[in-house]
């Protein structure tokens, strides 16, 4: 009951409604345009609102984090160019449906499951925030370092032509994220004396750069092949296939509830993750992976907006932030004269039960300007060739220049998108590449954090049987492992066709 | 010019080039073995600079800054060399060429260097030294948006003007204007 007269207070208020719905609107298009973050948008709104009552600034910033989530699956589903790292995954489905012309449908698949991803990371924010954030304090670093393998396994799900070709760019990508100086004991890794390199490489340039302007040269490979003319008749998904899906969507939006509730894992790690998953478990899809599976789109989309709801739980109850935006807002409460933290519940928990309003209207919003302006969008695709590769080149340069104002991001940007380009052309998977980046600290930490703890890699591997939550990760692995190997495979095909030969009989 | 367009055709459709009866069809795209070797190569040398930062750091090296990236450049060398190995039993587009490498040579740069793609290529460049050497990005963003879509579309040279304005005006709204981000 308390927690409704709370709620009540944002229904009541048109003023909050009104900001949530604009951030959303403003959050899908931010998130949209390469170049433009969600983080970005959030971080100037915090200087913007300074002025503002909390409840107001909240509710703006909210709808441009759920709106930006979501948007950046828009480029990675028009133009193979994720918006955001949390849009990586759903490119690898979502851009072959548009080659075939089915954008629309995709960006109605990536919606509605937005929409039940960001609803479900809602409800386990209401009544489950203690609990989850409890689980989540009780990662070890062994526990981060096979969440961490677990994504990195995803290069056998990613590699094109074979295995040992994602393998090799996933190395490449681990180890372009060790490039700087090492954050623990201050040595320099293969910086060459340029004081630019000793922050490291960012992996947002190098997602622009293998994404953006390496599909704009291999694009730009073929003048021939003429713009596909988009079918935007169809774009809400038909309540069956919703349902059909369904299982999909709640087992990816747990996962990115419980990513997203790990600081320093967000939407992109759980987005990848989901991806992974669906692509073992999902059995016969109707088109295979990577060549526009809807599969493909569902379960990124649920998880990464199901991680928003996530990330607040350890941001409202612990003071940790979830992910980067979590972090920029932190500090837009501490301006207001808030303290996020395990006091924030008990002394403000009309501010708690403001943000879980906000986050549904904001997902309501989201599947209103989700499923308008569709056409539009896919208009883009079929502008000339000519026109459209010119714009993403310098929306990558702006993009890649915004991150830190240096000039040396762009030519990194674009040395990225000579690498994409050759190893698009070659048949080598880039996305393993951005992969290893974003994964590479996680792993890179926990793996030397759990050794300097156990004192040898046999005993941080035995530490794994002391812990329930690493006892179930390392089973997780050990399953993932297994229904790679050839003897998984034929069994499966096995069974596969027993089952087929059964229903053959059954109908004659 | 007209040498290198033949080549450009036959490495796009390499099939196209050669009677389908007489050749089963190539395993890997023309120049593909030469990546492998370039990639090979920046292997050796980034696991010769782990194998240096290894012999550098302090003991417990296991958990030193050394330790990843030793594994992964050792991973890369290695795959790369197995990738290597398989691929001399492979065959290219180029393996009917053997013996005249000039040939081959062009193919295979035709194949991954396209025209469009190169010259799009030169003109990043040209670019991206522009705006190192403090040009202003009102000037060049412009004349490499044009001079671009002129190139690519190869006519509407007038109607190109209008598209570079329009894409100038969306970059100075959106970016400049209503999220005050900096532009190079």
């Amino acid at each position: 009951m308390e927690a409704l007269s709370y709620l009540s207070v944002l229904f009541t208020n048109p003023l909050l409604i009104l900001l949530v719905a604009i951030g959303t609107g403003a959050g899908v298009y931010i998130g949209a345009i390469p170049g433009l973050s969600g983080t970005m948008a959030v971080s100037l709104l915090v200087s913007f609102t300074f002025g503002w009552e909390t409840n107001s600034a909240l509710a703006l910033m909210i709808g441009v984090f759920v709106g930006a989530v979501f948007g950046g699956s828009r480029s990675a589903i028009l133009l193979n160019i994720p918006g955001a790292p949390s849009a990586v995954a759903t490119g690898l489905d979502g851009y072959p449906l548009a080659k075939k012309g089915l954008a629309g449908e995709a960006m109605g698949t990536a919606t509605t499951q937005s929409f039940i991803g960001t609803v479900l990371g809602i409800v386990a924010l209401a009544f489950c925030a203690p609990l989850v954030s409890k689980l989540a304090l009780s990662f070890h670093s062994v526990d981060y370092l096979m969440l961490a393998f677990m994504g990195l396994m995803m290069v056998g799900s990613l590699g094109a032509k074979s295995m040992k070709r994602g393998l090799i760019t996933g190395a490449i990508g681990l180890f372009l994220g060790c490039v700087g100086v090492d954050p623990q004991t201050a040595v320099r890794r293969f910086t060459f004396d340029i004081v630019y390199l000793n922050s490291g490489v960012d992996f947002v340039v190098a997602m622009i750069g293998l994404f953006g302007a390496s599909e704009a040269l291999v694009q730009l490979s073929d003048m021939n092949v003429k713009p596909v003319k988009q079918k935007a008749s169809k774009v809400v998904p038909k309540w069956s296939e919703i349902t059909k899906h369904l299982p999909l969507t709640l087992r990816s939006s747990v996962l990115g509830v419980l990513v997203g509730a790990l600081p320093g894992a967000g939407g992109d790690i759980a987005a990848l993750l989901a991806y992974d998953q669906a692509k073992r478990s999902v059995r016969n899809p109707e088109v295979p992976f990577g060549e526009g599976a809807v599969e493909g789109i569902i379960a990124p989309e649920s998880a990464n907006n199901a991680a928003i709801g996530g990330a607040f739980i350890p941001m409202l109850t612990l003071g940790i932030p979830g992910d980067a935006i979590t972090a920029v807002m932190i500090s837009a409460l501490t301006i207001h004269g808030l303290r996020p933290g395990p006091n924030l519940l008990n002394t403000t928990p009309h501010l708690f039960w403001l943000i879980v309003g906000c986050l549904m209207f904001a997902s309501v919003f989201l599947l209103v300007f989700g499923l308008t302006g569709i056409k539009a969008f896919t208009k883009i695709v079929e502008i000339p060739k000519g026109i459209l590769m010119p714009l993403i080149m310098i929306l990558s340069v702006i993009g890649a220049f915004a991150i830190r104002n240096s000039v040396y991001d762009i030519l990194w940007m674009f040395g990225f998108g000579i690498l994409g380009y050759f190893l698009k052309r070659f048949d080598y998977p880039v996305a393993p590449v951005v992969l290893g980046i974003i994964l590479c600290t996680l792993f890179e930490d926990n793996y030397r954090r759990g050794v300097m703890l156990e004192g040898s890699i046999p005993a941080m591997f035995a530490s794994i049987f002391t812990s329930p939550i690493s006892i179930v990760l390392f089973v997780f692995i050990v399953a993932l492992f297994a229904t790679q190997s050839n003897w998984y495979k034929n069994w499966r095909k096995k069974k596969d066709d027993e089952l087929f030969a059964k229903r053959e009989a059954k109908t004659v | 010019m007209d040498a290198y367009n033949d080549a450009v055709d036959i490495a796009e459709n390499p099939e196209a080039a050669q009677p389908q009866d007489s050749l089963p069809k190539p395993d890997l795209q023309p120049g593909e073995k030469v990546f492998t070797v370039a990639l090979f190569l920046v292997g050796v040398f980034f696991l010769i600079q782990s194998l240096m930062l290894w012999g550098r750091v302090e003991a417990p090296k296991i958990s030193s800054a050394a330790a990843l990236p030793l594994f992964c450049s050792g991973l890369w060398t290695i795959l790369t060399f197995v990738i290597m190995i398989e691929n001399l039993k492979k065959t290219t587009a180029l393996s009917s060429l053997q013996g005249d490498a000039m040939a081959a040579l062009k193919k295979g740069l035709a194949y991954a260097f396209p025209r469009s793609a190169l010259v799009m290529l030169l003109a990043i460049v040209a670019y991206c030294v522009s705006l190192l050497l403090n040009a202003s990005f009102y000037i060049v963003t412009p004349l490499f948006l044009w001079g671009s879509m002129c190139y690519l579309m190869r006519k509407d040279y007038v109607k190109n003007i209008l598209w570079t304005a329009l894409c100038m005006a969306f970059i100075f709204l959106v970016f400049r204007m209503l999220f005050g981000v900096i532009l190079p």
